[in-house]
Parts: C-alpha cells; structure tokens; sequence
C-alpha cells in the first residue's frame, strides 16, 4: 500500500511499520481479475495477529483462487485509531490499501474472548454497521471464524455468519458460492446467507435461528425459524490432512512480532481428552502429516524466509507418533544452519532424554511442563494422567541437561478442587528445586529456578466441564495468596493470572445472544484491547452489565443442569453431549479415562472417518 | 573468511521500520541468499552485521552500508545477484564489494531535506541560508541524558530553495562516531526558525521529508 496515505500521521504514531505493509510473501492482485475480495482481520495488534498460524492458512488458501484476494487487517493501535478517528482515515487492508467497506467479504478470527470488543472497533474504523441486522446491499458480508465460533453467541448480532470447524476448504467454498450468485443475478444478502446455511455444510447463521428463554432465564427453545434451516450445523475438519493446504511462503513482518519463527503443524487434533480443555475435544478426531511431508514443508519454509527456529506445533508434540523420526531428520540439517527446535507443548509423560538431546542443539531455553493441578487426586479428576514421578523425571532430565530453569503451569479452581490441592502446587515446586539438588551433573554454578504461573480456571463450551461453575473472583484471590503464602523459598517464582480478566472471559464463553447489549454498550464506552492488562477495565464491564440489564453472575456462578439447554447446542463437533456427561460425572469421581491410543471411549468424533486416528482404530 | 561491503537503498514504506526491524530483516535475507555467511559465536549464533549509521525512522536513504563476512572468498557478483532476489521492492541492492576502509572513517552525510507547509514564507529559502548565523540551541539526546545544545557545530553546509511554495533543502551534516547529528533536528531548527512548527498532520497537510544522499570521508569524498 502507498504509506503516502496516512501523511505524515506515520510520525507520531507507535510503532509506524504496523501500518504500512509491503511486507514480503504479502499476495497483490490485478483487482480486474477478482471476483470476490476478502478482508482478513485480525481483531488485535499486527503483532498478535501476524503471528497467528490459522491467519496464514486460510491467507494462503483463499489467495490460491485465482479469482479471490483476500487481504490482511489488523487492529491499529489506539494512538492510531485516535488519528484515524481526528482525521477521518478508514480502516484499510494492508495489501491494497483500500477501505474494508468496499470489500465483498469481512471475515474476524475469533481467537479469545477478549478480542471481542476489538471486532465492534474495527467494525466502526471500517464505516460497517455494527449490526448485521443493519447491514444494507451494499455492506460487506461480516464472517466470524476461529475457535470463540463453537459459542459466538455473544456477538450473533454482530455477525451475518459463522463458519465452523476448519476453515481452508469451506472459505473457498463460501467465495465460490458468492461468486455463483453474484454472476447468475441471484445475489442478495439475504439469499447468500440462505443458501450458505442451507447448502454448504460448516455455517451457522445466527439470524436463521429463533432463542426463547424461559424464567429462570436458561434457553426454553433455540430453533430454526425455516424447515430448510438444519437443526444443528456440523463443524468442518480437513479429512486428508497430510495432503491439506499448508502455507510454506508466509507474509514476513518486517517489524518484530510474537511468534516470528516457522511453525509446523504436526497433527490436528489431541489423543488427551483433558476435561478442561475445549481445544483437546472440538479439534478431534486426529489427523497427522508424515515425516516425509513435514521435513519438505521446513525445509521449504525454511529456504523462503531464513528463519532460525523452528517451532513443531500441535497440542502435545510428544503424542505424534514419529516425534523421534521427525526430530532426527530434521537435526540432520538444522544443527548446521544455527537452527533452533522448539517444541512447546512437551507433555511430562513422554519427555526423554533423546528429546532433550535434539532440542539443546541450538540456543535452547527454559523448559515448560504443565502438571494443571499440584495432586494427583486432582490430575486425574481433571483427567491430565500425568504423575508425579513423571513431573520429576523430566525436570530430571533437564537439570541433567544444563538447565536450571523450570517452568510449571498450572490451573487453580479446578472442579473439585480442594486447599489440600491447591497447596500441592506450592508442595510440587519444593519437591523440583529438591530434585534439581538429587541430580549428578546438574549445573552447579547456577542456582535452580521454578516460576509457578496458575490461571483461572474457565469452563468452556464442549468440555465435560461445561455444566461446571466457575469460582468466585474473591475465592480465586483466596486462593492465589494460600498458594503465594506457602512459598518459603525464593527460588521459586509465583505468577497468577488476573481473576477479573478470567471472570468475564467465563461469561463471554458460555454466553448467549443477550450479552450482544453488553458488547454495544462496552463499545460505546470505549472499550478496546481488552486483552491487554493497561486497556483491560473491570469497572467498565461492571456499567456495561448494569446498563444492560444483565446479571454476569448467572453465566458464571451456578451448576447447569444436566437437561440445561446451551446456546451451542446449535454446533455439532461430532463429540456428544452424552460423552461429555459421562466424563463430567467421571471428573467428579476423581477418575481418569482412557486417551485414544489406548483404546475407544466413544466419544462421537468417529463419524468424521477420513484419514484419522479413529479410522486406524478401527482398522 | 572476507569482508564484504552492501550499499542498498530503504525508501518508501521501508522507511518506516526501526534500526532492529531492518537488522532482522536484512539477517534473514542474508540467510536466504546463501552466500556462506559467517555467524557470530556464542550462545546465540546469528549472521555478523555491522551497519555503517542510523537512519531515524520515517527518514529515506539511497545511501546505506552494511558490512557482513562470509566465509572463503567472496564472489561479489554472485552476493549482489542473490541478495537483489531476496531483498523486498524497496530495498535495492546497489553494489557489493570487499571494503578497504572502516566505518570509523566516515566524517559527513548528506541529505536532501523537503519541508511542506500551508504559511511557508516567501523569503523561507534566504532565512534558512542565514540560519546558522547565529546559535541554534536545541535539546538533543546525547548518551547520558538529554543536553541543551548549539547544533550548528555539527552543520557542514545548509542551502535552501523555495520551488512552489515548498523548501528544498540540502545540508551536509556531521556523521563520525562521536558527532552524529539525526537530520530531524535540521528540520526542527529550520520549522522553528521560519515560525511554521505548527502541524497539520492531516493527509495531504504539513509534512516533510528526508532523504539521505550520500556518506562522506574526512575529505569530502564519498565514503567506499
């Protein structure tokens, strides 16, 4: 884009390069060959969303039509919106540089609840009514995606649609389809969304249902206001995942951003079913890449952006069956090239000493392991199978290995959770700085280091904890200082996650189409990045409730009724809602299930078949 | 193992990315030309890079140097041809050779300065041309601190014109190691000296420009 746009506003504002594109990798087109363009946002800062693994996929996937562009935006910074606001500057994409209302399709990755108020930001920079209902011919298509999609309902009045599940097949069908219908004349909002809903499988529009509730204020009926509208809207996964679009020629910032490295993705999906986790059930079932394809796509994500670290991503690297034949082919080459291995979500259970070996090779630093909850009374409640001995042994293995810093994660208000397991987590730091002391070879010229951070625990939609309550904030606080009191040792580190953040991120998960008020007056109020600690305001969510005549308490504070029904009822991620029950009553036994590999638990996500580990199962 | 010298260009929207951002950008160009780079030792190995001077952020240059090292001989040709397919559109890769001479030895850069203003006064060129007549005190970042200081001491040659209402200005501004003067000061002396500091940020408003033209010797010659 032609930074001549913004004057000499680039100047005073932060961070300028966030603004002018140009980056290398970025798709331009000739607008005369586009049928259909798209404007990818991001609802937070270049940073954040730059580094977003999903963005660049669904970028790439939609930009191999050769009729559709899709275009990158992001949330500008609010020294940037006050200009744009002063000087009346639309918001724009970065590639072309033109306004995102004069794009066919606006689409939001939904990534967390806390982007939620950048959307209606964006929308408003964007001159796009903030309301689908609002919305006229000649107003962009407003899409939401992205894991807040299995229960957006807090922004349904925001959204024309929503797609479901994975996204780098049914976005170019949903271009096609507009495409058809603006060719053949039968284009009109109205029908688009119609047809959309009716025909491809994977989106829900909100606007086709019709909510009831009842007097105690849970939902009495959520129905389709059409017979031709489905019931329930099933969520898309990739079937063939080996042979699936993957992205080796990214967008390279310029400026720095968080994750700057090449991410490869492993395997979808995850074999746990950790009963916190919405990740673990509504990416299921498995699907893994071969050896063969992932060392050719690092190899060539590697020749096209000279990156020096690597990052094997999937949400337990260490499940992949062939982590070893992985890992091995690719030190043949990265060790040379001063190429770093990361692999961040190492599970305690399958950490070795081989592993170790493979990712030290190139500046390593600090190792992570996420026990979630400090007894194991606890971990099998929550069904993380990890044991104690198994926590030692890794760290083992690290301090061995030269590192004297560990890192431990963990979740306070946990279902169940009791003050004996809650002063575990303090209990479980003493017993590592004790074992780094038990280790031959450890390295004496640094004193060990353990950080403790404990998040808030929030039910989640698709989770057997989705009937759970979540603590109050002042019994979070509790807590944080009954853990923060039995640290007698200054090797040990403690962080907490804010419980004011985490509480209203629980509304917003199990929320319903009522809270759409809180949002528009959160808006109106200026909210932004809320994400963000310094923009972060409790006080403000507070008025935003009271003015909207809402109680956050009832989405927070009470256990749901087996029978409850859920505003995300309406998506079916294969998973039932029997199956999460049944693991709900297995959590309150303290009793821990079986993960995929070692057999079935029939949990639903079967009836997806394609190249998956439930077809392996089978046979 | 040889040294090897890039002059390039950074205009346009490159213009607006930091020091650190162009360091990185230009590692991983260097990564992906392939050239046998040579990489620091240490804990955290990365291609070695030394750039010739800052460059304010928003400010242009057709005149940039950095020295890297690569291992065995270097063929310069080859460098050049790989780096110019790596380089994003607003980096041009202007030359490559093997340097006789060390940073150290720059004294002087220039700069073609454009300052566009809506009150800009008709005798602004022959009132930038006496500017350094008398003392322009400005505050200037140094090391340690911030420090009142007289900017002319630091301004070779300063010569204005004015072409339809806007002032062009070329300047020839101290650039060694231990006086380095950032040309936004030369602006902001000039803005405050002709009364026109207030700005119109607006697109299409107040604005300025600066581009640096060349890098001087002790001798006024062009620094290789």
């Amino acid at each position: 884009m032609d930074s001549k746009k913004y004057g000499s506003i680039l100047r005073t504002v932060s961070k300028p390069a966030r603004y002018t594109g140009g980056e290398r990798g970025q798709v331009i087109k000739d607008k005369a060959d586009v049928l259909c363009r798209w404007a990818f946002c991001f609802p937070d800062s270049y940073e954040i969303g730059m580094s977003n693994l999903g963005v660049r996929i669904l970028y790439g996937a939609l930009n191999s039509e050769p009729d559709v562009w899709c275009e990158r935006v992001y949330t500008p910074w609010v020294d940037m919106q006050e200009r744009m606001r002063e000087y009346g500057i639309p918001l724009s994409a970065h590639e072309s540089g033109d306004p995102i209302s004069e794009f066919d399709i606006v689409a939001f990755t939904l990534q967390y609840e806390m982007c939620y108020t950048n959307v209606l930001v964006m929308l408003e920079l964007g001159g796009i009514p903030e309301r689908a209902d609002e919305r006229g011919e000649d107003d962009p298509i407003v899409i939401g995606g992205g894991p807040c999609a299995y229960n957006a309902e807090p922004m349904a009045d925001f959204f024309d649609i929503f797609s479901i599940g994975e996204g780098e097949e049914a976005l170019p069908e949903l271009a096609r389809l507009y495409i058809k219908m603006k060719a053949d004349g039968t284009y009109s909002r109205r029908a688009f969304l119609f047809r959309a809903a009716t025909e491809l499988d994977g989106f829900y529009v909100p606007s086709l249902y019709r909510v009831e509730y009842g007097e105690d204020g849970t939902i009495a009926s959520f129905e389709p206001v059409d017979e031709r509208v489905p019931r329930r809207v099933i969520k898309r996964v990739v079937e063939d995942f080996d042979h699936a679009y993957f992205p080796t020629a990214p967008v390279m910032p310029y400026t720095e951003v968080v994750h700057d490295r090449i991410m490869l993705e492993v395997f979808r999906g995850c074999i746990r079913g950790c009963r916190f986790c919405q990740a673990g059930m509504v990416y299921r079932p498995v699907r893994d890449r071969s050896v063969e394809t992932l060392c050719r796509q690092a190899e060539e994500m590697y020749k096209n952006t000279g990156y020096d670290e690597i990052s094997l991503t999937s949400l337990a690297i260490d499940d992949y069956t062939c982590v070893g034949e992985l890992t091995d082919e690719l030190i043949k080459w990265t060790n040379e090239n001063k190429i770093s291995l990361s692999l961040p979500s190492l599970r305690a259970d399958s950490f070795t000493r081989e592993l170790m070996a493979k990712i030290s090779g190139v500046r390593s630093s600090g190792l992570t392991f996420a026990p979630e909850a400090g007894t194991q009374r606890l971990r099998d409640a929550i069904n993380k199978n990890v044991r104690e001995e198994d926590i030692l042994n890794a760290v083992h293995i690290a301090f061995e290995a030269g590192k004297s810093q560990v890192k431990l994660y963990f979740m306070i208000g946990l279902p169940t959770e009791t003050d004996e397991d809650v002063l575990g987590i303090p209990a479980l730091a003493a017993k590592v700085i004790e074992e780094y002391y038990k280790t031959e070879g450890r390295n004496k010229k640094r004193p060990p280091q353990v950080t403790i951070s404990t998040a808030c625990f929030i039910p989640k939609p698709f989770t057997p904890f989705q009937w759970a309550e979540q603590i109050s904030k002042e019994e979070f606080v509790r807590r944080q200082k009954l853990i923060a009191d039995n640290i007698h040792d200054r090797r040990i580190k403690y962080n907490f996650h804010d419980s004011e953040v985490s509480f209203i991120e629980a509304v917003l998960a199990r929320g319903d189409r009522r809270l759409g008020k809180v949002m528009s007056e959160m808006h109106r109020l200026g909210a932004c990045f809320d994400a963000w600690d310094e923009h972060f305001s409790a006080e403000r969510w507070q008025a935003a409730f009271e003015s909207a005549g809402i109680d956050p308490d009832f989405y927070t504070r009470r256990e749901r009724a087996p029978g409850e029904i859920f505003p995300w009822d309406v998506i079916d991620v294969g998973v039932t809602k029997k199956f999460l029950l049944s693991e709900y009553e297995a959590a309150k036994a303290s009793r821990p299930s079986k993960n995929c590999r070692e057999g079935c638990s029939g949990c639903g996500a079967l009836v997806y078949g394609g190249d998956t580990l439930c077809r392996k199962m089978r046979g | 193992m040889t040294p090897v010298r890039v002059a390039f260009s950074k205009t346009g929207s490159l213009s607006f990315i930091s020091h650190l951002d162009l360091m990185r950008t230009v590692s991983r160009i260097l990564v992906r030309a392939d050239i046998g780079i040579y990489y620091t030792e240490g804990f955290n190995p990365h291609p070695k890079l030394v750039f010739a001077l800052p460059l304010s952020v928003g400010a242009e240059s057709v005149s940039e140097l950095f020295d890297i090292k690569v291992e065995g001989e270097a063929d310069c040709g080859l460098i050049l041809s790989r780096l110019r397919r790596e380089a994003p559109p607003e980096m041009e890769i202007r030359d490559v050779y093997v340097p006789s001479r060390k940073f150290r030895d720059i004294a002087f850069a220039e700069y073609d300065i454009a300052i566009h203003h809506k009150d800009m006064p008709e005798d602004g060129a022959e009132r930038v041309n006496t500017l350094t007549d008398s003392p322009l005190v400005l505050t200037k970042k140094t090391k340690s601190g911030e420090a009142e200081c007289d900017i002319r001491e630091y301004i070779a040659a300063l010569t204005a014109e004015l072409r339809e209402g806007d002032l062009y200005i070329k300047t020839r501004l101290s650039a060694d190691a231990e006086h380095y003067l950032n040309p936004e000061y030369v602006v902001l002396a000039v803005r405050r000296g002709l009364g026109i500091e207030e700005d119109d940020i607006a697109p299409g408003g107040d604005t300025y420009s600066i581009m640096r033209t060349r890098i001087l010797d002790g001798a006024g010659e062009d620094f290789r």
